[in-house]
């Protein structure tokens, strides 16, 4: 089944459980999404939208900078993690989207 | 769990069978036994037996330690029916001694070699030739076993003055409702158990003790069948692994963490959890391993949004460093599994750098761990208990205390083996005494008048009386028996008078026959002297 496109917060929040299953499946995939969270929605299946990451940019200015090289290295296994990870939440419960 | 090292008692004390021997052989060696022969009184037969002790062996038995005494240059001196002596006479004479364990109304336990008891059984053994000599003589006089004359002398000299103390000392607590102490040694419960030498082991006498009222009941004597001291050592301590969990582990981390023990998490005390500053470990397992004791425990700690589990195991090993120096050495077992949960756009919020993940929540999580439990204050905590556990003991033997020289853990207990160094033996120097007696004494006339004008007793018409009187010289006999001790070889005696030689008389006796005036009753023995033959001057001073 397609992954529904996320266009808007209110998408994102609509599709958490979604991402999260998705981030629990994929080997590191935690560390990956924390990583680059828009190439990893992108690269397992969701449509991102240019516009809703401009938005979330605009909410958080650390996510214009995602750590490429990090990513490449946790996808191509050169990275020894100190423990495991879980992300609970996308926490976004409260934030609201500037442009609704 | 059985613990075959300390018998599901808490502790167990060991000294070795060879410690004992140091021990015996520190009493015995170069000491001279002088025993009168009572067995032959009745047969007419008078005499004193004369052992001088060259060493003492221990072995441990199930029931008893068989303490064997060298003897050489020993030998019987019969003054009835004739003055005579059998030597030298050399061998061994072997006492099996019960061992127990008493308990003094004060609560001081105190464990005994009981060779004062009146049924000590002896075996004597005399080597050849004196036991020919041994036999033949006594056999003369109508003695038809002189070993077993020798032996009920023995018996006898060592019932008179028993040596019977071991250094195994312990004490009750004055309450009767308190738990014992390991310093210093206090025992709710104490029983005693010997371990032969078995398996390339040596013996063993142990004590055996329960200190923690919650232990009481557990202990099993029986159980206690494996010794900890190896043969390079003279004792040990053994801490069972209960004994050890409860006397020093908890106590250490109640103390760590600022809270009695009874708040503690498991598997110490009953609380879900034990809080330092942002950690909060929930358990905690002790397992005492082949060389080490293993901990394995969880803790959780985090912040705003993020929470971290915490699995990790902890290693705790023992090495003796310096030289009397017991430390304990805390150290994780392989990399603690650390699982973060956190708000995705939270942690985003935060200071945290986008990927780094690890660096910003795991590492400080671990380092927290280490921190608190890996860090040195339980260490030390455990270090010092161990330390003082064994100073408590108070196994003082010679010139020194026991001290810590190699530590080991195995299931069953932590052995804390000790060195003690033993008495070096100190041979009492040969010695030639000279006993004297007075064996005859007769008054010769020598002359005789009267004395007149004495003026102290008037006669009855008040003039000087006149008094008649005899003179006498005592004739004294004095026979001087030279007696040796340790001289080793047969010695020949010559006897002088001031340097000037009154006989060839080749014995170690010697009379003269002394004039004395009857004022003068100061002529002593010590004018005379005697010496040996060269070959029997060795070693004397």
């Amino acid at each position: 089944m397609a992954k529904p496109p996320l266009r808007t917060i209110s998408d994102f929040k609509t599709a958490e459980i979604e991402v999260l299953e998705t981030i629990r499946a994929v080997p590191n995939g935690e560390r990956l999404f924390l990583a680059d969270p828009f190439r990893f929605l992108r690269e397992h299946g969701f449509t991102v939208d240019a516009t809703f990451v401009d938005r979330l940019t605009k909410l958080q200015p650390k996510l214009a900078s995602p750590n490429t090289d990090l990513y490449d290295r946790i996808q191509r296994g050169d990275f020894k993690p100190l423990g495991t990870l879980h992300i609970v939440s996308l926490g976004l419960t409260g934030v609201q989207d500037p442009t609704s | 769990m059985t613990s075959p090292l300390t018998g599901d008692f808490d502790l167990c004390v060991e000294l070795t069978d060879s410690t004992i021997a140091a021990f015996v052989n520190a009493h015995f060696e170069g000491e001279e036994i002088s025993q009168p022969l009572d067995q032959l009184v009745g047969d007419g037969i008078a005499g004193r037996l004369v052992l001088e002790l060259s060493g003492a062996t221990a072995e441990i038995g199930n029931t008893h330690v068989s303490i064997t005494l060298q003897f050489a240059d020993s030998g019987l001196d019969l003054t009835l029916p004739r003055s005579m002596h059998i030597g030298p006479l050399g061998g061994t004479a072997m006492f099996v001694a019960p061992v127990t364990m008493s308990t003094d109304p004060d609560g001081l336990r105190e464990v005994r070699i009981n060779l004062g008891t009146p049924n000590l059984q002896v075996s004597v053994h005399v080597d050849q030739p004196g036991l020919g000599q041994l036999q033949s003589q006594l056999a003369a006089e109508g003695v038809v076993d002189p070993v077993a004359v020798v032996a009920d002398a023995l018996r006898s000299a060592i019932a008179a003055e028993p040596f019977n103390l071991l250094p195994l000392f312990s004490r009750s607590p004055a309450d009767s409702h308190a738990d014992g102490s390991l310093q210093p040694l206090m025992l709710i419960e104490g029983d005693l158990k010997l371990v032969p030498a078995a398996g390339g082991r040596p013996g063993a006498v142990c004590l055996l003790g329960t200190l923690l009222r919650s232990h009481a009941g557990q202990g099993a004597v029986a159980h206690k069948a494996l010794v900890g001291t190896d043969a390079q050592h003279q004792g040990s301590f053994i801490l069972s692994a209960d004994g050890f969990h409860d006397l020093l582990h908890c106590p250490a981390l109640g103390h760590r963490f600022s809270v009695p023990i009874s708040q503690l998490c498991k598997d110490c005390g009953r609380a879900d959890s034990v809080r330092s500053g942002d950690l909060t470990i929930t358990r905690l397992v002790f397992a005492m391993q082949e060389q080490r004791i293993h901990l394995s425990g969880t803790a959780t700690t985090g912040g705003t949004s993020w929470s971290a589990d915490i699995t990790f195991a902890i290693n705790e090993t023992f090495t003796v460093q310096p030289p009397g120096s017991v430390q304990a050495r805390v150290a994780l077992d392989g990399q603690p599994s650390v699982s973060v949960s956190l708000d995705w756009w939270v942690s985003l919020l935060s200071a945290f750098t986008l990927g780094a993940v690890d660096l910003e929540f795991i590492e400080p999580a671990i380092e927290k761990l280490v921190d608190t439990i890996v860090a040195g204050a339980i260490s030390n905590e455990i270090s010092n208990g161990l330390q003082q556990a064994f100073s408590g003991l108070n196994v003082t033997l010679g010139p020194g205390s026991m001290q810590p020289s190699a530590v080991a853990v195995h299931p069953a207990g932590l052995v804390v083996q000790g060195t003690l160094a033993l008495p070096a033996p100190q041979p009492l120097p040969a010695v030639l005494e000279l006993l004297s007696s007075v064996v005859a004494e007769s008054d010769i006339r020598v002359g005789s008048g009267t004395q007149a004008g004495l003026t102290c007793v008037k006669t009855a018409d008040g003039k000087p009386k006149s008094y008649p009187y005899t003179d006498y010289s005592v004739r004294r006999t004095v026979s001087v028996v030279a007696q040796g001790h340790r001289l080793g070889l047969p010695a020949t005696y010559r006897w002088d008078i001031q340097g000037a030689s009154v006989t060839a008389h080749q014995s170690t006796t010697f009379a003269i026959i002394m004039p004395l005036a009857t004022t003068s009753d100061d002529a002593r023995v010590s004018e005379l002297s005697t010496s040996t033959p060269s070959s029997a001057r060795m070693g004397l001073p």
